[in-house]
């Protein structure tokens, strides 16, 4: 077991090294900061004289080196717009993330999964047509359009909620049920199925003649069996929550990192990309081996070889 | 509480005589688009940067509302020589830390700006002064390199002045969060990407029109006029024109708009192989323009086509040149005497949601080019991106293209215009003229105001009549919504200072 | 070890797995799925024949025409679904715009299932180092921020219809990838490939004859399913302005502009936004449809 994690963890170096490569590389790409960084009013020698200033007219490699050797030290520079700690200003406006995903997270998994039961405890109902019919549909609206029409709705004509911005929680009901309309659908649906199936298994079936109480023991054996799949699910969604809600952050103004990592490309200010990257592939790292580690304990047939 | 609203009543009436000497109070909500990086006021330049450091940090001289030029920290200043400026600062103003503005705090603030340490992006407004020089207290003179008759409007923007004690003893990180200034706000939090809360200053010897101001930051513009409708902001800027009539349909929010410094024009890379190196040509993809079309449907009227490239807000601006007419039949008889009768396809570039429905004006343009014969593929480019593809367009294997740009004239000078998009040493034109670029320099070099202003005048009508160096289209407005209980005028310069917003 | 865990269920399943009914009776019988195929059908004519549909030059402006309300709100009845805001026939351009949202979508999902298939099949036959290797390459793209990959491509480069299609393919063919290789690796252990290895059969031989035609399922599935998800994955980056550049008309664009217009020309924001939605119900029906008579056990794609 610690074995496993140990190599686990090694392989996760490799991948934040190569990852960390390919950002950098990619970057410079773009093209060159300095041009972003001066207004359409600056000489070819102001542009110069800045980019000496900066050190972006060294070669590529003396740059990547300069670089790795003090990401190394965790040390990831300093922001060329902010003047300050990449990763600090990074670390700054990860709880806003990790707030939006999480809540996001939570209203896909508490919505979700119990609807998904019911529906696949009703069978064939009203109730569960109706689950089946809108999940189908939430999963088929574009979440920044439904954001918007949130706003206009909640915001604007009923005056119920705030429009915009981070604050307490009726700040975050509308952007994490944005966000989450996707992955709720998607979880719900799941779980109708994964549902579905235990309740078919033959053991249930006798098992409720027994009575109601050996009913629900078993049934939660079953689902343990075959949760494996909503795990991986819940895996990928948490995943993709942490890194991909900027569309989300932009319409409702969230202080998040998507939106500070879309400025800072913007702008060119590689050292806040770089930390950015960084974090959040740790995070995707970090997830994926909580979801193995979760296989092993839901499975005991899966071994750590 | 009912005996609350009762103590309200009597403290305000207690409050009363003191007049417009009293303290200021209320509480306004600014909602903002753009992003404020740093409080450091030396290191950046930007639009929002120099929104928010107003309301902090002052300089010598400043632009009034209406956009002429007016004293702050400076009582008065002159030219002693043509390369020496003497100013004479204001007596008796303290910083916000108690220390006193004095020449030396100008001196250090300068010095500051021009080291090279700093890396500061304000260095090229300033890079022309020498040294400054402490005379008493109260008197600093700015030595330059050669006669500079721009650097009272750069002062009028930059150049901010701080205590040199407390700069000297913190590091970048600490004062790019804890700024200390003379302005009449003091910043007393600030949430980066979220808000920044001002609060008044009680050092300042100009009062701010309410005691707290907070700024919030909102990218999305839906949203930002949904805050401003449901109440959960006072005033907003960057308002889309199309939003505009919501705004107003409201009944409790108004749309204040006025004409800004901001002139969009599309530049032509003008070189071997291009089929506008011909001046018909130009004048052809001029006069084929139907710019009141533009400005009433696609801007909602929320533009003013302009003749060149200066408003007539602007130093150097020449009131006798009219804009292009709309022309399509001169416009295809032109384009057949320079042999182009059928027309010719190219590309022209805009960079995405940088300037105010600039992709949709651009697109329009491109129809009306396209009844002359003018194929014009329009290419909506990341703002990095494009610079990179306009830096190359003098390289040999590149194809002559066109760019849609727009320039603030925060400095109201003709100056500054023709030095970035006109001469061919700017970084972002296209043009390249010896002779215009000789009576560039000319007048630049001309210190005697009145005749530098004709120099200037001479050259907008050298461009609009016979050089046709690029395609000038018109000056956007810059709109703001605002709550009806707002107090508030719009700025010439097209900023939203929260020190100037006030309640009713 | 995720795909052991995969594999192991599956092989558990594979016993449970029921007889495959009929595939077109079971769409007659399939009322969900039979809207999502009418809805599917009739998107794909109208961008095959929008010329013919479409009543307009979807490009031809009338600057003084525009934001005109559809006709059943405005006098003069020429405009059918109105006007946008360079006053182009708003009808037309959605015609048009189904080209480009099906067209990326399709291309999107053809173009990662090959790929991804590809990846899929080497890792799960070959296993060991290439597999290994191959699986990490799977990591490194899902440890990656999509939106970030596609906003520093699209700086690189530049938009355009082509890269709009490779940036979104780049985080989607890891599915295929991943599902795949979990199938060839149960099936890889099958009788039918052992012997058709056993008599000397080369590797490309077993693969093409003997391993694709049982993982094609799958990878039918997953398309049909991610079909729906890249029409909205490509209006969110219009959204974001990294979409398709205009005159082009893709409902993406058409929503990110119409946006604006949110409060005085409905319009503009709700048509493409409905339009959107109507088409994704439909694919992921379809998609829905397809993984029941296909292959039940692949419930979380």
């Amino acid at each position: 077991m610690a074995g496993y994690v140990v190599k686990r963890l090694i392989q996760a170096i490799v991948l934040l090294k190569c990852v960390m490569i390919i950002v950098f590389l990619l970057l410079h790409m773009t093209g060159d900061p300095v041009l972003v960084m001066l207004d359409t009013d600056a000489t070819h020698e102001d542009i110069e004289h800045l980019r000496k200033l900066m050190g972006f007219d060294q070669p590529l490699h003396v740059q990547y080196g300069r670089f790795f050797s003090n990401a190394l030290q965790g040390n990831f520079g300093e922001s060329t717009e902010h003047g300050e700690s990449a990763m600090g200003l990074v670390l700054e406006h990860f709880p806003a993330t990790i707030e939006m995903a999480v809540g996001a997270f939570a209203f896909a998994v508490l919505i979700g999964i119990p609807f998904g039961c019911l529906a696949a405890f009703r069978e064939g109902s009203t109730y569960d047509k109706g689950c089946v019919g809108i999940t189908v549909l939430m999963q088929a609206v574009p979440d920044f359009w439904l954001a918007i029409m949130f706003i206009m709705f909640f915001s604007v004509t009923l005056g119920l909620l705030p429009s915009f911005g981070r604050g307490g929680w009726e700040h975050f009901i509308m952007p994490a049920f944005a966000a989450s309309t996707y992955h709720l659908a998607r979880l719900a649906r799941l779980m109708r199925s994964q549902m579905l199936e235990v309740l078919r298994q033959d053991y249930i079936t006798t098992a409720r003649a027994k009575g109601l109480s050996e009913k629900i023991v078993l049934m939660v054996h079953a689902l343990k069996n075959s949760s494996i799949p909503i795990v991986t699910v819940m895996g990928l969604d948490l995943g993709i929550l942490l890194g991909g809600t900027v569309i989300i952050e932009v319409v409702f103004a969230w202080p998040g990192v998507g939106r500070l990592v879309v400025d800072s490309i913007a702008n060119r200010d590689f050292p806040i990309v770089q930390a950015a990257v960084f974090l959040l592939a740790s995070g995707f790292v970090i997830i994926n081996l909580a979801v193995d580690l979760v296989y092993a304990y839901l499975d005991p047939r899966i071994s750590y070889e | 509480m009912k005996k609350l609203w009762l103590w309200m009543v009597v403290l305000s009436l207690l409050l009363l005589p003191v007049g417009v000497k009293a303290a200021p109070k209320g509480k306004v909500v600014l909602g903002m688009a753009g992003a404020l990086t740093t409080f450091d006021p030396h290191t950046f330049s930007s639009l929002p940067i120099s929104m928010h450091h107003p309301n902090v940090f002052e300089t010598l001289l400043a632009r009034a509302p209406d956009g002429s030029m007016t004293n702050q920290l400076a009582e008065s200043y002159k030219m002693v020589s043509p390369k020496v400026w003497e100013f004479k600062l204001r007596k008796g103003v303290k910083f916000s830390n108690g220390d006193p503005v004095n020449a030396a705090a100008v001196k250090f603030s300068f010095e500051r700006i021009l080291d090279p340490k700093m890396k500061s992006r304000q260095y090229r407004y300033f890079k022309s002064m020498a040294k400054l020089e402490v005379v008493d207290e109260h008197t600093v003179r700015i030595h330059t390199k050669k006669p500079d008759p721009m650097l009272p409007p750069f002062l009028a923007i930059y150049g901010f002045i701080v205590p040199p004690d407390y700069y000297k003893k913190h590091d970048k990180k600490h004062l790019s969060r804890n700024p200390v200034g003379s302005g009449p706000f003091v910043m007393k939090k600030w949430r980066k990407g979220q808000e920044v809360v001002y609060e008044a200053n009680p050092n300042a010897w100009r009062k701010p029109r309410v005691k707290t101001a907070v700024v919030k930051f909102i990218p999305e513009s839906t949203t930002r006029v949904s805050a401003l409708i449901s109440g959960d902001v006072d005033v907003i800027d960057n308002l889309p024109p199309a939003l505009s009539e919501r705004v107003r349909a409201s009944g409790k929010t108004d749309v204040i708009a006025k004409q800004s410094p901001r002139t969009n024009y599309i530049l032509m890379v003008i070189k071997e192989g291009a089929p506008w190196m011909d001046v018909r040509v130009r004048r052809a993809m001029n006069l084929a323009i139907n710019r009141e079309a533009i400005t009433k449907n696609v801007m909602m009227g929320f533009a003013k086509s302009v003749a060149i490239i200066q408003g007539p807000a602007s130093f150097g601006f020449n009131p006798e040149l009219k804009p292009y007419p709309y022309d399509p039949a001169q416009a295809k008889k032109l384009l057949a005497e320079a042999g182009f009768a059928k027309g010719f396809s190219f590309d022209v570039y805009i960079p995405r949601g940088r300037f105010m429905m600039g992709k949709e004006a651009l697109e329009g343009i491109a129809g009306q080019w396209a009844k002359v014969g003018l194929k014009a593929n329009v290419r909506v480019m990341e703002w990095g991106a494009m610079k990179k593809i306009i830096f190359s367009k003098y390289k040999k294997n590149v194809k002559p293209f066109l760019y849609y740009l727009a320039r603030m004239n925060t400095a109201f000078s003709a100056e500054h215009m023709f030095a970035g998009a006109i001469s061919s040493r700017s970084a972002y034109g296209g043009f390249r003229d010896k002779g215009v670029d000789a009576m560039i320099n000319d007048a630049r070099s001309t210190l005697d105001n009145k005749s530098r202003e004709k120099k200037y005048q001479e050259i907008a009508r050298v461009l609009r009549h016979e050089k046709v160096p690029i395609v000038p289209l018109y000056q956007t407005f810059r709109i703001f919504g605002a709550n009806k209980k707002i107090d508030w005028k719009p700025r010439a310069d097209g900023k939203l200072i929260a020190a100037e917003v006030g309640l009713k | 070890m995720r795909e052991q865990a995969l594999a192991i269920q599956e092989t558990m399943e594979l016993e449970a797995l029921p007889e495959r009914p009929k595939v077109w009776a079971s769409l007659w019988k399939d009322k969900s799925a039979l809207l999502g195929c009418v809805i599917l059908l009739s998107v794909v004519v109208m961008a095959v024949f929008a010329p013919l549909l479409a009543p307009m030059d979807p490009q031809a402006q009338l600057l003084d025409r525009n934001l005109k309300p559809p006709m059943w709100s405005d006098g003069q009845q020429i405009y059918l679904l109105g006007t946008d805001h360079l006053g182009r026939d708003f009808l037309s351009r959605l015609i048009y715009g189904a080209r480009i949202s099906l067209l990326v979508g399709f291309f999107a999902v053809l173009l990662t299932g090959c790929f991804g298939l590809c990846v899929g099949l080497v890792a799960g036959y070959f296993g060991g180092k290439v597999d290994f290797l191959l699986m990490r390459l799977v990591d490194l793209v899902l440890s990656f921020p999509f939106i970030l990959l596609a906003l520093a491509t699209i700086a690189i480069v530049g938009p355009s219809l082509v890269v709009l299609i490779l940036v979104m393919s780049m985080r989607i063919w890891v599915i295929y990838a991943r599902v795949v290789r979990g199938e060839v690796l149960t099936l890889r252990e099958q009788e039918f490939v052992q012997a058709a290895r056993s008599i000397g059969g080369s590797h490309f031989r077993i693969i093409v004859r003997h391993i694709l035609p049982n993982v094609l399922a799958p990878v039918i599935i997953i398309a049909s399913l991610y079909l729906g998800r890249m029409i909205i994955i490509e209006a969110g980056l219009s959204f974001l302005g990294l979409g398709v550049p205009p005159p082009t008309p893709t409902w993406g664009g058409l929503l990110s502009d119409g946006k604006v217009h949110l409060y005085t020309s409905w319009w503009v924001v709700t048509l493409p936004g409905l339009a959107i939605t109507v088409t994704v119900l439909g694919a992921n029906l379809v998609g829905d449809w397809l993984r029941n008579v296909l292959d039940p056990r692949l419930k979380s794609v």
